[in-house]
């Protein structure tokens, strides 16, 4: 009896819809992950053990997931602020690599400067580099009705192929390869964990969320939010619909920009192509799932860290692809939008007006 | 169709009606606002299905399940507004879905199709038109083409000549003679009196969901049915005093402006407003009443005209100088312009004031502030809500609108519009809304209530004035007023001098 | 001199057509599916699956045939998925596409990998032979240019009448476009708006399918991961250029052919200026058109808006 009693205060604790598309989400994906794996003759029980230790199971790999966080989360801000005003920024990837590319410019040119100074010069400047690219979309749309999902995909491209000039000619590093020369030492990241690769960015990840949460509480936020929820209620209350739309793709920009800056200073230390493994695509993802809460997106965001690292691990041992991880990121997506239906469903049957 | 009784939710929207349309005849529909027409002839038309009653088409009892149905029974509706694809051509429009087409578009037979119907009924158009550069009275008559390209032999027009011009109007009524010469059955929905009287055979009247009567239209006149369709038992007036004379708030001098559909839809259209007094607005919905309270908001251009509030004019303003000037605004559609349904009540409370540093600093909301406000609001407004901090879209219509009248009160406006005020909401919330509006009148502010329920104006209102056809035709003091000369002004007669039958 | 400029000439207009080939496709089915109402953003994600679909087939049965009918099959499942996404569950239509795209982006990745493994000689097929049209083809100038291609390319070129036809002058057209501009007057008169958004929206995927499986029959003989960089959203912006008329999309497809040939040729003849600026071309020649076009002029009135029966 008591087991039944447990199992239906469970049952009403998940029936808490928040909580319960999600959670079922996520599991359904796994299970799809799976029946995908074990068609091609995978031993998935083998498979998803070996991408949980790699998670979890040793404190280099932990500290791993960590670091894959603060991209995450940097990137996952950036696209959440601008889908909070309706502006559909596809563009992060490009924006994190112009970022990186100014934080690289700095990293290279910096010697001799005080190591807090060249690592604050680094933020700065690659929020500067991926504010400004983002910008560019920003004023085709406001100025020229460009839409923005198309023109900030497509600048992806141009920033990657910017970068690869830049890597083959002018930052080029003396030798074969198409990298910069390495950052200076000031510039560089500190390690805060040892034994791992985690580096002092994530400090700077859990200021941008608490930035964007106090950015959501001030008067410039009341006005982006309101012309993301409401355009015609936000015009007639007196708000300056093409304003917002600049600041928010620009600080959006920007998020992404110091994620790039980091990348290079906290990780690689040089600038390369590929540096990012598309982090800012997933940052779609996250946006759309982390419902436009920074906490939310910072929950998302280590989730699928967790899922990218364990899936690299799963490469490493099993040779599985790393675009499993982003298979199964895309399914949890798409369990989530199919899950609207239930929950819609669900607030039919409990009477509420439905919207 | 007999005893159709049909509810949505608490609302009796036709109680046990019944009605009857012969072969050949034009039958009028006539009734006010929520009278139940429109919802009588959806459910003909196969969009509702009744909880009770029966339906007989040419002596065969039927059920409609949905408008593929009713087609097949012969039976098609021109809805008010029009359902039509503007950057096609009149043929495209028409043909479409058809059953009997082909794989291959087959214009030319169905342009020859048209062209014979068109004649057949004297309704001039051509198929190779593009809709969008018709104008409205062409389009209606595509609509109409397209019913009687499906071999229908039961149409009904839903308020027909709401958009046309007084020629166009003219040649409708021919069309609808010459179609039942041809053996149609013509069934129209309206609210005025003169068409009744000109074009059809028969009316029905119908009232708050019942059959009043059903008349010939020769043996009656637009006095008795403007009593049958507004008359009610007495409705006493809240109000204990009368108005004193006291200076004007808010003024319109010949007021001109266009609806959605660039049409001209305000017509020279003169007001006064007096402080601590509240005019009601009494008509027929379509009649431009939205587009007056649009106009003072400062939502929608003035063609020609002016308006002043106070000693300032306010034609054509930006609508937050307007706000800021002392008007307060609460429009029919709460969520649309009004409200933000994914804040909280704190949050929608500032939408028209973020920026003037009562509730805001250099950088941030001062939250605190705008908690206490809310507060405020809801005890004063008796709002009920589960929380202070949650969405506004779980409250109810009544709360929703007590959120949006406490926001534009709070500013201390010297002229209040307010349109549709009640609509949707239950008892308790209704009398609350009335008691605000006439705490406000008592305080010196000078209210505008438009409104389609007629009830209420009797109600709440100080004066009252009738708009038809984008004019005020009277306007007249409470203790003065009669509801069968009311009716008779909603239903489009003009005024008379003395009373009396025609 | 001018014999060779002739040549090089031609030699551009050659390669042009073949490198708009994948983006008609594209362009094409999508211009059908948002003339129902249908925003698709996830239509790159379909080309790809369709490459590796289209690369799978022909390399199990060495026929290109079944290729081809296996990229339209794993495109259009995917296009049926959005469509379920878009038209029951009625979800913002961008979000869903956008998972579309990336669903399909990892799934073409994981399942190319799964199957083949990391191999040392990457597996290929052999690319697609041309069709010489006997006759025509030895045509000076002309001849190479429209009649000397690979089959897709001639099914593409026809494609655009086709499609012309098909929703300018066919009953099915009239219901697809009368669905995207008004679905309530189609409702009225009795067209199953659902039906025809799902049908369009499947079309749409299977022609997505048949551009992405282009770049792996056709140009590489490859699946490679992210082969279309990008094609399926020049497609979609190729569709607003067009506006979502067959004949103008076609133009759009042919000026990104040639921008893109012209920029390989002048990478080919050693061109002062880096190659990469010469790549970011055909990513910036859309923009630029679009922010030229300033005002979206002709779009389905009912594009990426949810239909629900009985909705006021």
């Amino acid at each position: 009896m008591s087991i039944i009693s447990a199992l239906s205060q469970t049952r009403d604790k998940v029936k808490d819809v928040k909580f319960f598309v999600p959670f079922a989400s996520a599991s359904l994906a796994f299970v799809a992950g799976a029946i995908i794996l074990g068609s091609a003759g995978v031993d998935v029980g083998n498979a998803y053990a070996i991408m949980f230790r790699g998670a979890f199971g040793s404190v280099f790999g932990f500290g791993d997931v960590l670091l894959k966080t603060t991209s995450l989360i940097l990137v996952g801000l950036a696209v959440s602020v601008a889908f909070r005003c309706r502006q559909w920024n596809i563009g992060a990837e490009g924006q994190l690599y112009m970022g990186a590319l100014g934080g690289a410019i700095v990293g290279i040119s910096l010697i001799g400067a005080v190591p807090g100074i060249a690592i604050l010069a680094v933020i700065v400047v690659s929020f500067i580099f991926g504010s400004l690219f983002a910008l560019v979309p920003a004023v085709l749309k406001v100025k020229f009705g460009v839409n923005e999902v198309i023109s900030t995909v497509l600048l992806n491209f141009v920033a990657f192929l910017f970068i690869a000039y830049l890597l083959h000619g002018p930052i080029k590093a003396p030798g074969f390869n198409p990298y910069s020369p390495e950052i200076f030492d000031e510039s560089q990241m500190p390690i805060i964990f040892p034994g791992t690769r985690l580096h002092a960015g994530i400090i700077i990840a859990g200021l941008a969320t608490v930035g964007v949460y106090y950015l959501w509480k001030s008067k410039i936020g009341f006005e982006i939010r309101s012309v993301g929820a409401n355009i015609k209620a936000a015009r007639y209350a007196g708000m300056n619909v093409g304003r917002s739309v600049l600041i928010t793709l620009g600080i959006s920009g920007g998020l992404a920009g110091i994620a790039g800056g980091l990348l290079v200073s906290g990780v690689q230390h040089v600038l390369i192509e590929g540096i990012s493994p598309g982090y800012g695509f997933v940052a779609v993802i996250i946006a759309l799932l982390g419902r436009q809460h920074p906490i939310g997106v910072a929950i998302v965001a280590f989730f699928f860290s967790v899922l990218m690292t364990g899936s690299e691990t799963m490469y490493r041992s099993l040779g599985i692809p790393g675009a499993f991880s982003m298979t199964l990121q895309a399914l949890v997506l798409v369990f989530v939008l199919v899950g609207q239906l239930f929950v819609i469903w669900l607030s039919r049957r409990n009477g509420r007006g439905v919207r | 169709m007999k005893g159709i009784t049909i509810r949505f939710g608490e609302v009796v929207a036709n109680n046990n009606v019944t009605f009857e349309l012969r072969k050949g005849e034009v039958h009028a529909l006539l009734g006010e606002n929520g009278a139940g027409k429109t919802t009588l002839m959806s459910v003909l038309y196969g969009l509702y299905q009744p909880q009770a009653g029966e339906i007989i088409v040419k002596g065969q009892k039927t059920s409609i399940k949905s408008p593929n149905d009713a087609m097949e029974l012969g039976v098609a509706m021109v809805h008010q507004h029009f359902l039509l694809t503007v950057p096609h051509s009149v043929t495209e429009n028409i043909i479409v879905g058809l059953k009997s087409n082909g794989f291959f578009l087959n214009l030319s037979s169905a342009e020859r199709k048209i062209t014979q119907l068109s004649e057949k009924y004297g309704l001039k158009l051509d198929p190779k038109a593009t809709v969008g550069d018709l104008a409205v009275g062409e389009q209606q008559r595509v609509e109409i083409i397209k019913a009687l390209y499906r071999d229908a032999d039961i149409l009904i027009l839903d308020e027909p000549t709401s958009m046309l011009t007084p020629q166009e109007e003219k040649a409708l009524f021919s069309t609808l003679q010459s179609m039942v010469n041809q053996g149609l059955s013509i069934i129209f929905i309206t609210h005025k009196l003169h068409e009744v009287m000109e074009a059809s055979n028969r009316v029905t009247v119908l009232r708050g969901g019942k059959v009043v009567g059903t008349v010939n239209t020769s043996e009656t006149n637009e006095t008795e049915l403007a009593k049958m369709m507004v008359g009610r038992p007495v409705v006493e007036s809240i109000q204990t005093k009368g108005p004193a004379k006291k200076p004007t708030v808010l003024q319109l001098k010949k007021v001109s402006a266009l609806n959605n559909s660039n049409i001209m839809f305000l017509k020279d259209l003169s007001l006064e407003l007096r402080e601590g007094e509240i005019l009601g607005i009494a008509g027929v919905d379509g009649n431009g009443q939205a587009e007056l309270a649009e106009v003072i908001a400062g939502l929608r251009k003035v063609q020609s005209g002016e308006i002043v509030m106070g000693n300032r004019p306010i034609t054509n303003i930006p609508p937050r100088k307007i706000r800021e000037w002392g008007l307060a605004y609460v429009p029919q559609d709460r969520l649309d312009t009004g409200l933000i349904l994914e804040y909280s009540i704190a949050e929608n409370l500032i939408l028209d004031r973020w920026y003037t540093g009562e509730y805001s600093g250099k950088v941030f909301l001062r939250r605190d502030e705008m908690k206490k406000f809310a507060q405020k609001v809801v005890s004063d407004f008796e709002v009920k809500t589960p929380g202070i901090d949650v969405p506004v879209n779980s409250l109810s219509g009544g709360n929703l609108q007590k959120v949006l009248m406490a926001r534009e009160l709070a500013r201390n406006p010297k002229v209040l519009v307010v349109h549709n005020p009640t609509r949707g909401l239950d008892i308790g919330a209704t009398e609350y809304i009335h008691k605000q509006l006439v705490k406000q009148r008592e305080n010196g502010v000078g209210v505008l209530m438009i409104s389609l329920d007629l009830d209420e104006i009797l109600t709440v209102c100080d004066r009252i004035a009738v708009i038809y056809e984008g004019k005020i035709k009277a306007v007249m003091d409470r203790k003065d007023a009669d509801v069968e000369y009311i009716g008779l002004l909603m239903g489009g007669k003009a005024v008379l001098s003395s009373e009396g039958a025609s | 001199m001018a014999g060779e400029i002739e040549a090089v000439i031609i030699g551009v207009i050659v390669s042009g057509m073949r490198l708009m080939t994948p983006v008609l496709f594209a362009a094409l089915g999508e211009k059908i599916a948002e003339r129902s109402g249908i925003l698709n953003l996830g239509l790159e994600g379909m080309m790809l699956v369709g490459a590796f679909a289209g690369f799978m087939g022909t390399y199990i049965t060495g026929n290109y045939v079944v290729g081809i009918l296996m990229a339209m099959a794993g495109a259009a499942a995917l296009a049926l998925l959005k469509g379920f996404m878009s038209i029951t569950i009625r979800t913002n239509q961008l979000a869903a596409g956008l998972a579309i795209w990336l669903l399909g982006t990892g799934l073409a990745a994981l399942m190319y990998r799964l199957t083949f493994g990391v191999q040392a000689v990457a597996p290929s097929v052999e690319l697609m032979p041309k069709i010489d049209i006997p006759g025509l083809s030895t045509l000076p100038g002309i001849g190479p240019i429209l009649f000397n291609h690979d089959p897709l390319v001639y099914i593409a070129l026809l494609l655009v009448p086709a499609t012309y036809f098909f929703i300018f002058k066919t009953n099915l057209g009239l219901k697809i476009r009368t669905v995207g501009e008004n679905p309530k007057q189609a409702d009225a008169l009795g067209v199953d708006v659902y039906r025809i958004r799902y049908l369009a929206v499947i079309i749409g995927g299977a022609m997505a399918g048949i551009g992405g499986a282009y770049f792996s029959l056709v140009q590489t003989g490859y699946f490679l991961e992210n082969v279309t960089g990008g094609t399926g959203w020049i497609a979609l912006a190729l569709v607003i250029f067009g506006r979502w008329k067959s004949y103008w999309i076609c133009a759009g497809a042919f000026i990104f052919g040639m921008v893109d040939s012209f920029q390989l040729g002048l990478q080919a003849t050693g061109s002062s200026l880096p190659f990469q600026f010469l790549l970011m071309l055909p990513y910036l020649i859309p923009i630029a058109i679009l922010a030229a076009m300033y005002k979206k002029a002709g779009a389905p009135a009912a594009l990426a808006i949810a239909y629900k029966r009985g909705e006021r």
